[in-house]
């Protein structure tokens, strides 16, 4: 089946916004790690912490998933190619 | 640019810029350095702020923080945004988009309660000069986003700086939590009649490649993502009162209704078989937090029948949809007052007992039956409305909360005896219970019945427990023999184990009827209520708790037990009695033998009557109600050969506790054997014989103790000196005056002439000095008749086949 520069077009747009995205929220998280150092101690201070770190990681586990997906979607030249492996994700 | 992979996805991986998870020492020159509050120490720094470990903040860093998690917050939305339109584009689900939205409603949550503690930083820097002009604004921005922070301003400004200011801020976040759910609804409705307006045909409009209902899916994540927000904001604010309290008067019950709908998954409104809703709700996550938060707030507020009346999604105010409470009920401790409202709309006002407890079980603070009906109906059955399956369902759920209230299960119990035991017997008669009793049902009802006569109940609310155990009693009497289900008469167990001395002693007292201390004043108490229960209404409910089978052996241990118990009380306090100059007619502890005997005689009649009930009960009924005979009337005759008349210590010795009524329905159904037991039946016949030995043995001994005493001027009463337990010498002389059981006018039981009067006219303070006097010493030693009474009680002899221990567990 052929698939139409259309259809190509969009899963392109699609992709950039969603990495456009995936970044800004990166930068935001970023932000967020960098103003609680030092902001705070304790134990309250510790477990906000915890929260904070989980929201950030699921934040971009959630846009992580959402690129691959992109990437596979018919139109998308890696979604005719066999399955890609997980983009590596730098855990620092 | 900054490295894609900068944030770390794994929580606990410690790495240079993160949060630190242990406080770092102070760094000379920091841009701005950490202080403590001025003048105070740390230690007083975090009771300032109510936490148990030491707290350092800085304040202007916080507030850095408190901005950048609201900003990441926003770049979230943008990024869902972005998401749901990539999404639509490929026509792929939009599931992740609402994932995110969820996590950046978590950072608004926690965004609120990190200002929450910037405000109460500055609160408690009471010290400072220099102080930022409005306080409450940080607390106030931090909600705008929620769409608060004009709520929080107006509330915190108006009331200026009072202690009350931190609840202020924790309720308006609360209230703010809940608009977000409101808010939600509306939009959806908003963007449902917007694309109605837009597209008049669903089909129209619709791009190539996205699936139809696309366009409400994308709809759906605003609502999901609010619905989890709002939920996450809940669950981070724990059991904070205020914030509760704020969620909930914002909600309302009906919008408390409408979630707890979407939760459940019920279509909102009985039109037909409308989809549900895309909902973001997750019962395994949502309800618990849910439910304790709710209970919380039923301590917080008296939610009444007006609350209740609004507890609907159909927006009246006469019909309360509790059904939709059923997950909630297991979640948290309700308020009694609210479970005694909920008691009642499900299973009807019920009857008080005669000399109830209202009032005395004070925390239970109800409405008449007449204005707590006043309109206001539960939900029936219907299509988008609760099913028959659900109605059980529910009223289980509602049963067990109110089996865990301790102030409220004896009170509720005894209110509904009459009618449980009525409905179980015959079957659903369109009682208020409504569908008769489901197998669940009968199972729940036993666990509050069981739970309502435990020792635990009896400690938690004594006059309530008191009142149900005599309650059943009566309960018992009153519903015959007719056919209760063995697990609920099982359950009638714990309330004769827990009142097994009350019970006995009732039954084997010279002299029927209540009594009371010397110095009681006004009516007698519940737990003095106890002996005014006929010894018939006990033995009934002791051949129902033996008909249950699986704990007769308990039950006979708790008759030999207190026989033991109270021959040793009296050989404690008349020791020494035999040093007594000339010989005595009887011992000082006959009395106490014979009471002994009789209360296992007592015993063993109840089980001769269980014995006959089991017999007579399934006398013409199938094959498999005969096997449920033989195994019910072999449990009781293994007890019966354990009885020795004559000797309760070894009674005691002799008895196996119990099985558990699994093991006798299993039994039941294992058993192939469908003749009653010919040898189980002959046990009981010939216990039977043995106790019908002593009649009407009380009033012989009353009789005789008045005949020794009109006869004190022939044949004076011998003075009787013993030693009683606490090791004091005291001399005892027959005169009730004299030996202290006369304290004034209160107690007189004796008329003009010197003659006690007629047990039945006294008072219950008389009648107790009567019986004491009665039981003294010297009454008992001088009586020559007991010996006689004594001997005939446990005469006959005892079934001579041994214990047939193959029914004990482990035999």
């Amino acid at each position: 089946m052929m698939i139409s520069d259309g259809a190509s077009a969009g899963v392109a747009s699609a992709l950039a916004a969603t990495r456009r995205a995936r970044h800004e929220v990166a930068a935001a998280l970023e932000r967020v790690l960098a103003a609680g150092a030092g902001a705070w101690e304790g134990t309250a201070a510790e477990l906000s912490a915890g929260r904070l770190r989980r929201l950030a990681a699921e934040a971009l586990d959630v846009l992580d998933d959402a690129i691959q997906v992109c990437e596979r979607a018919p139109g998308h030249p890696l979604g005719t190619l066999p399955q890609a492996p997980p983009t590596s994700r730098a855990i620092g | 640019m900054v490295d894609p992979g900068a944030v770390a996805p794994l929580p606990d991986v410690p790495r240079p810029g993160a949060l630190p998870t242990r406080p770092s020492p102070p760094r000379a020159g920091a841009a701005a350095p950490r202080r403590a509050l001025p003048g105070v120490t740390p230690a007083a720094v975090a009771s300032a702020w109510g936490g148990a470990g030491r707290v350092m903040v800085d304040l202007g860093r916080l507030r850095g923080l408190v901005a950048a998690v609201r900003a990441a917050g926003e770049v979230l939305r943008s990024a869902v945004r972005s998401l749901v339109w990539a999404l639509s584009l490929l026509g792929m689900p939009v599931v992740p988009a609402a994932r995110l939205d969820r996590v950046g409603a978590a950072l608004d949550a926690e965004a609120t309660l990190l200002a929450g503690r910037v405000t109460r930083a500055e609160e408690a820097d009471g010290l400072l000069p220099a102080r930022t002009p409005h306080r409450w604004r940080a607390a106030a921005e931090a909600s705008v986003r929620s769409g608060i922070g004009d709520l929080t301003a107006r509330a915190a400004f108006g009331r200026g700086p009072t202690a009350t200011a931190d609840s202020t801020v924790a309720q308006a976040a609360g209230r703010a939590a809940a608009r977000l759910l409101s808010r939600a609804a509306d939009q959806d409705a908003a963007t449902g009649a917007a694309r109605a307006r837009a597209h008049p045909d669903a089909r129209s409009g619709r791009r190539l490649g996205i699936p139809a209902g696309a366009g409400r899916a994308a709809a759906g994540p605003a609502r999901a993502a609010a619905e989890h927000s709002a939920l996450d904001a809940l669950s981070a604010a724990g059991d904070h009162a205020d914030f509760i309290a704020g969620f909930f008067d914002e909600l309302g019950p009906a919008g408390l209704a409408s979630l707890l709908t979407a939760l459940v998954g019920r279509p909102p409104l009985p039109l037909g078989h409308r989809p549900t809703p895309p909902t973001g709700l997750d019962p395994r996550r949502d309800v618990p937090v849910l439910g304790r938060a709710f209970a919380a707030y039923s301590r917080l507020r008296s939610l009444d029948d007006v609350w209740l009346g609004q507890f609907n999604t159909l927006g009246r105010t006469d019909r309360a949809d509790v059904v939709l409470l059923r997950p909630l009920l297991g979640a948290g401790r309700l308020d009694p007052g609210l479970l005694d409202r909920l008691g009642r709309l499900a299973f009807g006002a019920g009857r008080e007992p005669p000399g109830g407890t209202r009032g005395r079980s004070a925390r239970v603070d109800t409405p008449p039956p007449a204005a707590a009906s006043g309109g206001l109906r539960p939900l029936p059955p219907g299509p988008g409305r609760p099913g028959a399956t659900e109605l059980v369902a529910y009223q289980v759920a509602l049963l067990d909360a109110i089996t865990v209230t301790p102030s409220l299960v004896a009170h509720f119990a005894v209110r509904h005896l009459g009618e449980l035991l009525g409905v179980a017997s015959v079957g659903a008669l369109g009682l208020p219970v409504r569908t008769g009793l489901s197998e669940q049902a009968t199972t729940a009802w036993s666990r509050l019945i069981a739970t309502a006569g435990s020792q635990s109940i009896r400690r938690a609310d004594p006059a309530g427990s008191a009142t149900f155990v005599t309650g059943l009693a009566r309960a018992a009497d009153t519903a015959g023999g007719s056919s209760l289900p063995p697990r609920l008469r099982t359950a009638f167990v714990p309330a004769l184990h827990t009142y097994a001395d009350e019970i006995y002693d009732t039954v084997t007292a010279v002299v029927p009827g209540q009594i009371a201390p010397a110095e009681s004043v006004g009516p007698v108490g519940p737990a003095g209520a106890l002996r005014a229960v006929p010894a018939t209404a006990w033995r009934a409910l002791l051949r129902e708790g033996l008909r249950g089978g699986a704990m007769a052996g308990l039950l006979g241990r708790d008759a030999a037990a207190f026989g033991t118990r109270l021959e040793e009380a009296t050989a404690e306090r008349t020791q020494g009695w035999n040093r007594t100059p000339a010989g005595l007619p009887a011992s000082p502890r006959t009395l106490s033998y014979l009471r002994a005997v009789r209360a296992q005689a007592f015993f063993a009649e109840a089980l001769g009557d269980a014995a006959d009930a089991v017999v007579r009960e399934h006398a013409e009924a199938g094959a498999e109600h005969r096997r449920q005979q033989a195994v019910l009337l072999d449990l009781l005759g293994t007890v019966a050969t354990s009885i020795d008349l004559r000797n309760p210590a070894g009674t005691f010795e002799q008895l196996g506790v119990g099985v558990t009524v699994v093991e006798v329905e299993a039994m039941i159904r294992e058993r192939y054997r469908d003749a009653p037991s010919a040898e189980s039946r002959r046990i009981l016949a010939d216990l039977r014989a043995a106790t019908a030995a002593i009649p009407r043995w009380s009033g012989a001994y009353e009789e005789s103790a008045r005949l020794l005493w009109r006869r004190r001027a022939g044949d004076p009463l011998r003075p009787v000196t013993v030693t009683e337990a606490d090791g004091r010498r005291r001399a005892y002389t027959g005169d009730p005056r004299q030996d202290g059981y006369i304290t004034g006018p209160a107690t007189d039981f004796l008329d003009p002439t010197g003659v006690p009067r007629p047990a039945a006219a006294m008072t219950p303070a008389q009648r107790g000095a009567y019986l004491a006097w009665l039981e003294s010493p010297a009454m008992v030693a001088n009586n020559d008749r007991l010996p006689v009474l004594a001997g005939m009680a446990g005469g006959a002899e005892p079934a001579p086949v041994p214990p047939d221990r193959v029914l004990r567990p482990g035999g």
